[in-house]
């Protein structure tokens, strides 16, 4: 049975919607990676300043207020959690159950569905 | 005056790890900013999820499970509050007070600085742990390290 036109939008809208939400999912799982392994660099730069400073009596700063905002909120950790726990990737889209209604004609155009 | 050898190290090594902080420091800057945005679009999605679920009465997740967590656990707030909180881009450093002890000889060589050690690497002596003669008769408890380390700096 071929589709109707109130099918035929709701499918394309659904697959756009889809699509967005995917593309956040991937863009946020490379970046939590990169974030967790650059705040890590951090503290190795910690460690290595940390180590000067009794080698030779200086007091420079270990991190900047950036690296040390995140430190101290735990940031690292959390998103490394979060991570850990959520599946990889999006969950797939099914399209059984189109639903078919309001006499199958269009609804009127969104800018931001369409 | 020309700086002494042990002038000099420091200043290498101080000069490669501040690199190494600023260098991670604009990485974190990048990547939370841009995880910030991800977020975001990770929200306007579910926005858009939403609507559509409103409109042809489905029930489609409007977040996946890594994003729904993230929005949840507002670390959009976290990571932007911190890149707001400072300023960006590297400390400046001056090296106008350069250390200088050990008699300006330069320190063992050291892989952690990114140095080549030739040879036997040195290993810096344990410090010696001293219990005077007469308390160890006396009491059984052992000298905790602090007050070992004070007796040793006192006699020296």
């Amino acid at each position: 049975m071929a589709l109707n036109g109130y099918q035929l939008q709701y499918k394309r809208r659904m697959k756009k919607a889809l699509a967005l939400r995917a593309k956040a999912d991937r863009r946020a799982r490379i970046l939590v990676a990169r974030l967790i392994s650059a705040l890590s660099q951090g503290e190795t730069a910690a460690n290595h300043i940390a180590r000067i400073n009794a080698l030779y009596g200086t007091t420079m700063s270990l991190r900047t207020d950036l690296v040390d905002g995140y430190r101290l909120s735990g940031t690292a950790a959390a998103l490394d959690q979060i991570a850990t726990v959520s599946l990889g990737g999006a969950p797939e889209a099914v399209f059984v159950n189109l639903p078919a209604n309001a006499g199958d004609a269009m609804l009127p155009p969104d800018a931001d569905l369409d | 005056m020309a700086l002494t050898p042990y002038q000099t190290q420091f200043k290498q090594r101080m000069k490669r790890a501040i690199k190494l902080r600023a260098k991670a420091d604009q990485k974190a800057r990048r990547y939370a900013q841009l995880l910030a945005d991800a977020i975001g679009a990770a929200e306007d999605a579910a926005t858009q999820m939403d609507a559509l679920n409103q409109l042809y009465n489905v029930d489609v997740s409007t977040y996946t499970l890594l994003t729904q967590a993230l929005h949840a656990e507002g670390s959009k707030q976290v990571l932007l509050g911190h890149l707001g909180d400072s300023t960006p881009g590297e400390e400046v450093v001056l090296f106008n007070q350069v250390p200088d002890a050990n008699g300006g000889q330069l320190l063992p060589l050291n892989p952690l600085f990114g140095e080549v050690v030739t040879g036997t690497p040195i290993t810096p002596p344990a410090p010696p742990q001293k219990v005077p003669a007469k308390s160890v008769a006396v009491s059984t408890t052992p000298v905790s390290d602090e007050s070992a380390g004070v007796a040793n700096t006192a006699e020296a």
